[in-house]
């Protein structure tokens, strides 16, 4: 390994760890205000930092700043009977296989950048999926050890719910992604991307969710049991179990698992987004499309305007208002204007020399770049959205209940699912 | 081949629950005795809430009570109002005048529906449904709006008087009560989409807390309770009080006395309780609001400030209290959950002598080891909720 | 808990059977709450903040109009020479429920008066709001229409509202 492989490695590990810790807390703003928007709530708003006699809320995004330095400042309480070591392991084991799931994950399309061949994807690994399987699987020590661990009856029934749900679940969710490999053909994640271009049948965008619309729904209501988040979350069930088997943790070692949740939603958006909507492709459009400067202009404008929407709503402007929307408007064009250029500016001028020539030259790959990254972000974005206004809207299921959705209906829902698909491939080659 | 049957030496786990746990909400105490999730055995206690409304109340003048009913059942305190004081007005024989009767519906009918709202919110919340308990309690704030209109004060009413309520229904009552009408139901519809025929729920719901109509009679158990479990008992109908029997309502019943039955009863009284606040709005005459009879209502104002008859009448009112003759009554209004009744005793001296209340949750609550035992600890939260437990009520 | 030696009939309750089979899929119905839920996101989202139909109030910053009824912290009216019109006649106290109301009476040398409150003090965290000090006046000299709740103290003591403090406080609807 070349000295600038390693370095492009390692601004790989900085940018999904950065995405996933930006995204995540991001989520715990958004939770509070998504879920009272839609139960015709303002939501918190109070946080405030005072600057200049003026104290600025940010219409909220401040609490998670406000979370994490309560956290980090409350007392560490330590169950007096409890077993000390795993108490303090547990959150880092829940913390941690949900953080590593993400370094076989394409954020953005493969580039070739200045002469280096740039993979946006910490590790591209053949058998990227068992390994996705691997650390999801290894995420259930954290919750059943530190309910084991607290000596608490809450806990310890918390912590047995976890086990048995999330270990049930693991094998539907393994189940639902085999009719997508079987299509595919390869268990590693950029060749899933890669599949996922052009159209099928004519008029749909070649992507899992419509190869395999039926494993999409089942992998997403597998993925989401492994969250743990309701309906899924008999393991802390509120009204039953207290807090299931966090109860006993409190300061940061409690801020662990709720970011770790977090960091889970976060993979899971990540996960779906690229098994089942192509990643970081464009609907119907092939990956060429990235060079031409006319596509890449549209997805520009489309996807610049959405994040400038995304963070006027962060900040609670009205959206009524006609400058806002004139903003948005502007934003998107600017964004696509200029992403256009970046890939179109050296087909038009023509070589050029310098610093300038450098970058024209590398135009087209670094729009390219850019682009499938905000196109990657979008996604998760709106998945994120969609996982987290679900939890709000259901009530939770009881034990056994979970218990016979996963055995007695998604397990052979999904051998269904895994046959129909072997099928319909025989006949098609 | 022999089977041989081992069993594994396990023994029970005793699990405290409350008095402050999230499900047990009104400040009650169950000690659980757990295999694995499966209660084998359940112990309620109560009584964390304990004020000594009874005693209380043989202390203070007649009109002097009304406070403390309202914190009774707190979710409805109106009904309160209005029970206690039919069980006075029944020893002093006094004829309440129309209008007065249909403020009483009227209000009543309000108080039901902030009762069953919170009823039905608490329920979804405790499933996990957080959402829906936003919807209802921002439908039940609105009602609570109103209730200030009408009386002054949004929980702790004091509203009715021996003889009819404290004051008139406000002018406009009846134009602000259109909003309200149309946020409940449309409120209801929307919870209806989310709830009834939501698997997950009805999952919850069905088959748990099962409670048959005889068991539930031998229980003593009223309301949605008794109605969930199949039988048509409705005070409101079978012994009609107020104007009940000048409106037109159904008594809906449930067919196996489980939760989603009395999920079901609850949502439909809502509906009911609309159309009777509708149809008294409709009917209701011009009139005084409270009796002219002066040894038991207050002089007006006007006759205070005035007259020295009117002053005089006054000041013997608040020196000594209304004199109810002597006698006992027992009076019952149908309340959020039932029965309420109320049986009072006067000894002509110008205080209750004794006064007993039939609380309907605490004969709903005695029925909860029946419904509970031998099923799953989860099913304990919706059954428990569907119960509707008020502490206050319960403990007086 | 004696009678967990008896045989328990346990049970695990299962309600698939009374399912239409639409119900039974679980999606159609999730589909149409989670449709409910999320047209009350868009429209509290892009609608108006005025017109939205959040019930919040942001409370320190914006107020709601209490109802004209609304039972408040207590006041005494006054006179035109600003003394109080209560008379000392002791009937507030004879009809609070909560025993808070503590009068002393004084003489008054106006023939028209004749009786004052030398003191007169209402602790308010006694006081259960229920108005019937307001019924019970024969002078309208006690309301309850000053709009203020009565706020969180950091002492017993300041909760006992006396004389001066009652008769300075104002009415919402103009001061009487």
């Amino acid at each position: 390994m070349t000295l600038a492989e390693v370095i492009i490695r390692l601004v790989m590990v900085a940018l999904a760890i950065g995405l996933l810790m930006s995204i995540a807390p991001l989520l715990t703003w958004g939770e509070r205000k998504w879920s009272a928007l839609a139960q015709d709530r303002v939501g918190p708003n109070r946080a405030a930092i005072e600057l200049a006699g003026k104290s600025i809320t940010l219409n909220g995004l401040l609490y998670p700043l406000a979370d994490g330095l309560k956290m980090i400042f409350k007392e560490d309480f330590m169950p007096t009977r409890g077993e000390k070591f795993l108490h303090f392991v547990s959150p880092w084991l829940a913390v941690f296989p949900a953080l590593a799931v993400v370094a076989v994950i394409p954020l953005g399309a493969r580039v070739n950048l200045f002469g280096h061949e740039i993979p946006m994807q910490v590790a591209d690994l053949d058998a990227g999926i068992l390994y996705l399987f691997a650390f999801a699987s290894l995420s259930v020590y954290g919750s059943t050890l530190a309910g084991w661990a607290s000596n608490n009856k809450y806990g310890l029934l918390g912590s047995l719910r976890t086990s048995s749900m999330l270990i049930s679940y693991e094998v539907a969710m393994g189940l639902t992604l085999v009719g997508l490999m079987m299509t595919v053909g390869s268990l590693r994640l950029s060749d899933i991307v890669e599949y996922q271009q052009g159209t099928m049948l004519g008029f749909l965008p070649r992507w899992g969710i419509f190869m395999q619309p039926f494993g999409a729904l089942l992998f997403f209501v597998s993925a989401f049991a492994e969250t743990k988040r309701a309906p899924f979350d008999l393991p802390e069930a509120e009204s039953e179990l207290v807090a299931g088997y966090f109860i006993e943790y409190s300061g940061m070692k409690f801020g662990m698992f709720y970011l770790g949740e977090f960091v889970e939603v976060v993979t899971g958006a990540c996960l779906f987004a690229v098994l089942f909507f192509g990643g970081w492709q464009l609907p119907w459009a092939s990956s060429e499309a990235y060079y031409n400067p006319l596509v890449v202009g549209i997805g520009g404008f489309i996807s610049t305007a959405y994040l400038v929407f995304f963070v006027i709503t962060l900040l609670g402007l009205p959206l009524r208002d006609p400058r806002i929307q004139f903003a948005i408007a502007a934003g998107g064009f600017l964004g696509g204007a200029g992403l256009a250029l970046l890939s179109g500016a050296e087909g038009l001028l023509g070589p050029k020399g310098g610093v300038l020539g450098l970058i024209l030259s590398n135009g087209p790959e670094l729009a390219k770049l850019l682009m499938s990254l905000m196109v990657f972000t979008m996604k998760i974005l709106i998945l994120c959205w969609f996982h987290i206004l679900l939890r709000w809207t259901y009530p939770r299921f009881r034990y056994d209940q979970v218990m016979k959705l996963g055995w007695k209906m998604l397990l052979p829902a999904a051998l269904v699912n895994l046959v129909v698909t072997g099928i319909v491939l025989l006949i098609i080659r | 081949m022999q089977e041989v049957v081992r069993k594994l030496p396990t023994s029970t786990m005793t699990l405290q629950m409350g008095p402050s746990h999230p499900a047990s909400h009104g400040t009650s105490k169950f000690t659980v005795e757990l295999d694995g999730e499966t209660i084998l055995a359940i112990d309620i206690e109560f009584g964390y809430l304990h004020r000594g409304f009874e005693k209380m109340c043989e202390n203070v003048t007649w009109t002097q009570v009304v406070p403390y009913t309202d914190r009774l059942n707190y979710v409805s305190p109106l009904i309160n109002n209005v029970g206690f004081y039919m069980a006075v007005e029944k020893i002093a024989e006094v004829k309440v005048p129309e209008r007065a009767l249909y403020i009483r519906t009227i209000i009543s009918e309000m108080s039901r529906i902030c009762d069953h709202l919170t009823c039905v919110a608490a329920t979804a919340m405790e499933l996990g449904g957080l959402s829906i308990f936003f919807y209802m309690i921002k439908a039940r704030d609105r009602i609570w709006d109103l209730i200030e209109d009408i009386t002054g004060a949004r929980l702790t009413v004091s509203y009715v008087r021996i003889g009819g309520v404290m004051n008139d229904l406000p002018l406009d009552f009846a134009e602000k009560w259109k909003p309200v009408r149309s946020l409940v139901l449309a409120m209801l519809h929307d919870v209806d989409v989310m709830l009834t025929k939501n698997r997950i729920f009805i999952d919850r719901m069905r088959n748990t807390g099962i409670i048959n109509g005889e068991t539930a009679m031998a229980y003593g158990l009223t309301g949605p309770m008794l109605r969930g479990s199949g039988v048509k008992f409705d005070i409101r109908k079978a012994s009609p009080y107020l104007v009940y029997d000048r409106v037109e309502f159904d008594v809906p019943v449930g067919a196996k006395g489980d939760n989603f039955d009395r999920y079901v009863v609850r949502m439909q009284e809502i509906k009911y309780a609309v159309s009777i606040i509708d149809q008294c709005l409709a009917q209701i005459p011009d009139g005084p609001f409270i009796t002219d009879d002066p040894r038991l209502a207050l002089p007006d104002k006007g006759s205070v400030y005035g007259s020295i008859e009117g002053t005089v009448d006054h000041f013997m009112h608040i020196m000594f209290g209304i004199q109810v003759p002597k006698g006992e009554a027992y009076s019952y209004v149908e309340g959020g959950n039932g029965e309420l009744g109320f049986y009072v005793v006067s000894d002509g001296k110008g205080k209750p002598y004794r006064v007993r209340v039939r609380p309907p949750c605490f004969a709903n609550l005695s029925a909860l080891p029946t419904m509970i035992t031998g099923a799953l600890l989860a099913d304990l939260v919706p059954t428990f909720d569907s119960i509707n437990m008020i502490g206050g009520e319960i403990d007086r | 808990m004696a009678e967990s030696k008896k045989e328990i009939k346990t049970y695990i309750s299962d309600a698939s059977d009374d399912m239409t089979w639409h119900e039974r899929l679980y999606v159609p119905a999730l589909a149409k709450g989670f449709g409910v839920f999320a047209k009350h996101f868009f429209r509290n989202l892009l609608g108006d903040k005025e017109e939205g139909d959040t019930g919040t109030i942001q409370y320190p910053e914006q107020k709601i109009a209490y109802s004209e009824r609304w039972r408040g912290a207590h006041r005494l009216t006054k006179r035109p020479d600003g003394s109080t019109k209560c008379v000392a006649c002791m009937m507030c106290s004879t009809a609070c429920p909560a025993q808070c109301i503590h009068i002393i009476a004084k003489e008054v040398d106006d023939p028209n008066v004749e009786k004052a409150p030398e003191v007169f003090v209402i602790d308010e965290l006694r006081c259960i709001f229920c108005g019937m000090c307001v019924e019970a006046c024969p002078k309208d000299a006690i309301r309850m229409d000053t709009g203020i709740h009565v706020p969180a103290m950091y002492s017993r003591e300041e909760a006992v509202w006396d004389l001066d403090k009652l008769i300075s406080n104002k009415g919402v609807r103009g001061n009487v």
